[in-house]
């Protein structure tokens, strides 16, 4: 236990480190400077995002372990006398973690970046900055509240996930929960690790809040310029072409490569039957779990707005929609847990129906990821004004009527990039569908686990593509939803 | 009221009194007025006076607390009753001009027009938009059209249904000056032609007085003054109205009785005179001595000293200070001043100039911040 959270902090602070680093740099690289290729990169650094931690991760182990192509190299290269090593180290799991993550910091970064207002900068130069401290005086303390509050997703990420430090044999809080789960099979024991990283990942979110409450982001008008690019001169462009380059290579290009090696060598085909049938389950529980997460989170966004009326009502809903919606920090784990625990509770025969069906692994699909589908459609909620539902009325609508004629087309297209958002966080997830699955369930994420857990890489290559390819569907949204 | 034709469609507000928030604070308290049919009313106060309260409150957007609304016949609101806005006939233009973002202009003209055959309500968009100039604009969604043109669609749009009545919340207020000008001008030409009843909302003195032949002048809750904009001048109600309609100071004086019945005013910067018959409530008062209200008088007796002077150009913009200490602004013809003080400019500061009264009817001010005469 104290070696779990020993490793479950260090994880997050190493990983929260270093993606704030990577994050800022890589955004203010491409928004403050010009060089060969930045147009291209600025889009191309987003591309991680693609990767679950744990595809990432196997893709790494296989290239790094003492079999694979990196080792092999060397000692092509060396003979006998080259180094060899394990490629199961906390650094390397860092290392992977950090390629995945590092977007939630770098996306929120540039958009605050280029949201300057090139006055700004005038007006600092005015009083005397010099053009070295410019950065650090002026652009940091506006870019830092949006990159917290995305350093808030990777801290929480981190700490919540199971797949990545289980396939490099880290004991974390994750792992200690799955173990005792599984392996002791006890729930109380499971329950109580889950208080632990729950309270965990509930006090780092309120801390990077409180951290971040305050600080509100200056933004351009519409009419004003954003800053220029200053263009780097000589080999000095090279250089920053290659900084920018680098993740994008570890963290998508070398890795999809490598996948298609892998799925091109495989031994026998993987789509077989099984395979076909995880897909299939996948693609199955994705579209219930969206369809059902995206229904709750159309009532919960609109009760917001309709129930306005009434403060206190208002205060009532606002405190459902914060519980609702809190699921999003609750650890797959955790949530698997606590959902099992709440139907045994119902009592033996309930819960035993219950644990059978994939209603329960709906139900904790839902629960967790009602924030991702919540939130698009609130934003989209704000940006229709009360204004336009009293004209409606003023011109002779009823309210249904405006309904239909008014918030049902403005708010089509965020319902759609939420379900699309839903869809795909629902296929990744990786540790609720392992846990709460009927017996003999598969899905393409339990089976890329079950299959790196045992080293079989090729095997897991292809449903790992398919999985990649359809986590690529969102990020035109997610591009848009940051200053495009 | 009814059998007048006229006041068929009057607008007549009695005892408004509207709650808003948790806990309710009242926004709007008792408030009097009629705004005869076919006549253009501005409500004028600061923000947060009350007055797009008592606008959204008469457009069936907010219940009320005690009172009556009243367009014609028709009760529209009370304590107990509230028709919905859809049933109202009541046209409103937003401040944010509430646009529907995805409809084009021609939809956004046609969708308060139902209950017609396509054809005539195709002739009713193309004529709203013929009269807005927006014509070749049609097909525009509003977020490709100007400011301005976002205004006049709004106006059609809200026109379009022939309402009973048009209300205006702030529409001038997100576009720059020079335009705001001319769209209020340009709108209220439009809507005196339509004989449409209209009630704008603005905290612009300018605007309101471009606008319209009834305002309403709004105070931290309270309707001060509702009257045409002559009367507002001449006769304000109250400080706040005198200082909102009027440039001018407030300055100490005394009342005299004279032996032929009329009363004696007397002040720091010239004397005048109430007829006999009026009689005001005190003998300490202060008189409104307008900007515009004081003249230099080498005949004078009274003296002020100059505290400072902007050259405008033919005029000037003066600081005087009065023998009681008391303070003035305003304006006074320059040549008078160089004939007083002198040619040298640099040399006016500090000096003593005769002046005297415009004769106009006084304003006065007494202790308890009512006016006399009200």
């Amino acid at each position: 236990m104290g070696r779990a959270t020993l490793t479950s902090l260090a994880l997050a602070a190493t990983v929260a480190g270093a993606t704030l680093l990577l994050g800022i740099g890589l955004a203010a690289l491409v928004s403050c400077r010009e060089f060969p290729g930045r147009r291209a990169l600025e889009g191309l650094l987003i591309l991680p995002l693609a990767f679950p931690g744990y595809v990432l991760g196997f893709v790494w182990l296989g290239l790094l372990e003492f079999t694979g192509p990196i080792q092999t190299l060397l000692r092509d290269f060396w003979g006998d006398g080259a180094p060899s090593f394990s490629a199961r180290k906390f650094g390397v799991l860092a290392f992977v973690l950090t390629l995945s993550l590092y977007p939630y910091v770098y996306l929120p970064a540039r958009a605050a970046l280029l949201g300057r207002s090139s006055r700004l900068l005038e007006a600092a130069r005015s009083l005397g900055t010099p053009e070295r401290a410019l950065f650090f005086r002026v652009s940091w303390p506006l870019i830092l509240p949006s990159a917290l509050a995305g350093l808030q997703l990777v801290v929480l990420e981190t700490l919540s996930d199971y797949g990545t430090v289980a396939l490099f044999n880290q004991d974390t809080w994750t792992t200690a929960i799955v173990k005792s789960w599984h392996g002791l099979f006890s729930l109380a024991t499971a329950a109580q690790l889950a208080w632990v990283l729950l309270l965990a990942t509930l006090g780092v979110s309120a801390l990077l809040r409180w951290i971040s409450v305050g600080r509100s982001l200056a933004t351009r008008d519409s009419g004003q310029d954003a800053p220029e690019r200053k263009p780097f001169l000589g080999w000095a462009r090279w250089v920053a072409f290659g900084f920018g380059v680098l993740p994008f290579l570890f963290g998508f290009a070398i890795p999809v490569a490598q996948l298609l090696i892998w799925a091109s060598n495989a031994a026998e085909p993987s789509l077989s039957s099984g395979g076909m049938h995880a897909a299939w389950n996948s693609f199955r529980i994705g579209g219930l779990a969206t369809g059902a997460t995206l229904g709750l989170s159309i009532l919960l966004a609109s009760s917001a707005r309709f129930g306005a009326s009434d403060d206190r009502l208002r205060g009532a809903i606002r405190f459902f929609i914060v519980i609702a919606t809190l699921g999003y920090a609750i650890p797959g784990a955790v949530m698997a847990v606590a959902t099992f625990s709440s139907i045994y509770a119902l009592g033996a025969g309930v819960g035993t129906t219950l644990a059978t069906s994939p209603l329960l692994l709906l139900f904790a699909l839902a629960t967790r990821f009602l924030r991702v589908g919540y939130e698009p459609l609130n934003a989209a909620w704000s940006r229709i004004p009360r204004s336009l539902d009293d004209a409606s009325n003023s011109l002779g609508h009823s309210r249904i009527s405006t309904v239909a004629r008014i918030h049902v087309p403005l708010l089509a297209k965020s319902a759609a990039a939420a379900a699309i958002l839903l869809f795909v966080d629902l296929v990744k997830e990786m540790p609720i569908q392992l846990m709460t699955r009927p017996s003999g369930w598969d899905s393409l994420s339990v089976r890329i686990f079950q299959f790196t857990s045992e080293g079989q890489w090729a095997e897991a290559a292809l449903p790992a593509l398919l999985l990649v390819a359809v986590s690529c569907l969102p990020l035109g949204l997610v591009w848009r939803s940051h200053g495009h | 009221m009814a059998t007048e034709p006229l006041s068929l469609h009057a607008l007549q507000v009695a005892g408004l009194c509207v709650d808003l928030g948790q806990p309710p604070s009242r926004i709007v308290r008792d408030w009097n007025f009629t705004l005869e049919a076919g006549r253009l009313g501005a409500l004028l106060g600061a923000s947060g006076s009350g007055k797009t309260t008592a606008l959204r409150a008469i457009a069936g957007f907010l219940p009320i607390q005690a009172g009556q609304i009243r367009l014609g016949d028709t009760l529209l609101s009370s304590a107990n009753t509230l028709l919905p806005p859809q049933a109202r006939r009541i046209g409103f233009v937003f401040q944010d001009f509430a646009l529907f973002p995805h409809l084009t202009a021609t939809e956004n003209v046609a969708f308060g027009l139902q209950g017609l055959s396509r054809r005539e309500r195709a002739s009713r968009v193309a004529e709203c938009l013929r009269q807005v100039g927006l014509t070749s604009f049609a097909d525009r969604p509003p977020s490709q059209l100007s400011g301005g043109q976002q205004q006049r669609l709004a106006l059609a749009r809200a026109l379009a249904p022939r309402p009973q009545m048009l209300l205006l919340d702030e529409p001038f207020s997100g576009l720059d000056p020079v335009l705001r000008r001319e769209l209020a001008t340009e709108i209220r030409d439009l809507l005196r032609a339509e004989g449409v009843t209209a009630l704008l909302v603005t905290h612009s003195v300018e605007e309101a007085f471009d606008f319209a032949d009834r305002i309403g002048i709004v105070s931290e809750g309270q309707l001060l003054q509702w009257s045409s904009p002559r009367e507002l001048y001449a006769r304000p109600a109250h400080l706040e109205v005198a200082r909102l309609v009027g440039r001018g100071e407030f300055v100490p004086a005394r009342m005299e009785q004279e032996a032929g019945g009329g009363l004696l005013i007397d002040t720091a910067w010239g004397r005048t005179r109430l007829p006999a018959g009026e009689i005001p409530p005190a003998l300490e008062a202060r008189l409104w001595i307008r900007s515009s209200g004081l003249r230099i008088d080498p005949g004078s007796s009274f003296r002020a000293k100059i505290l400072s002077v902007q050259d405008l150009g033919g005029r000037c913009e003066c600081r005087l200070e009065g023998t009681d200490g008391s303070h003035w602004r305003g304006e006074l013809d320059i040549e008078s001043l160089v004939s007083a003080a002198g040619d040298a400019s640099t040399s006016w500061i500090g000096k003593l100039i005769p002046i005297r009264l415009h004769p106009e009817p006084p304003v006065l001010l007494f202790p308890n911040g009512r006016t006399w005469p009200a």
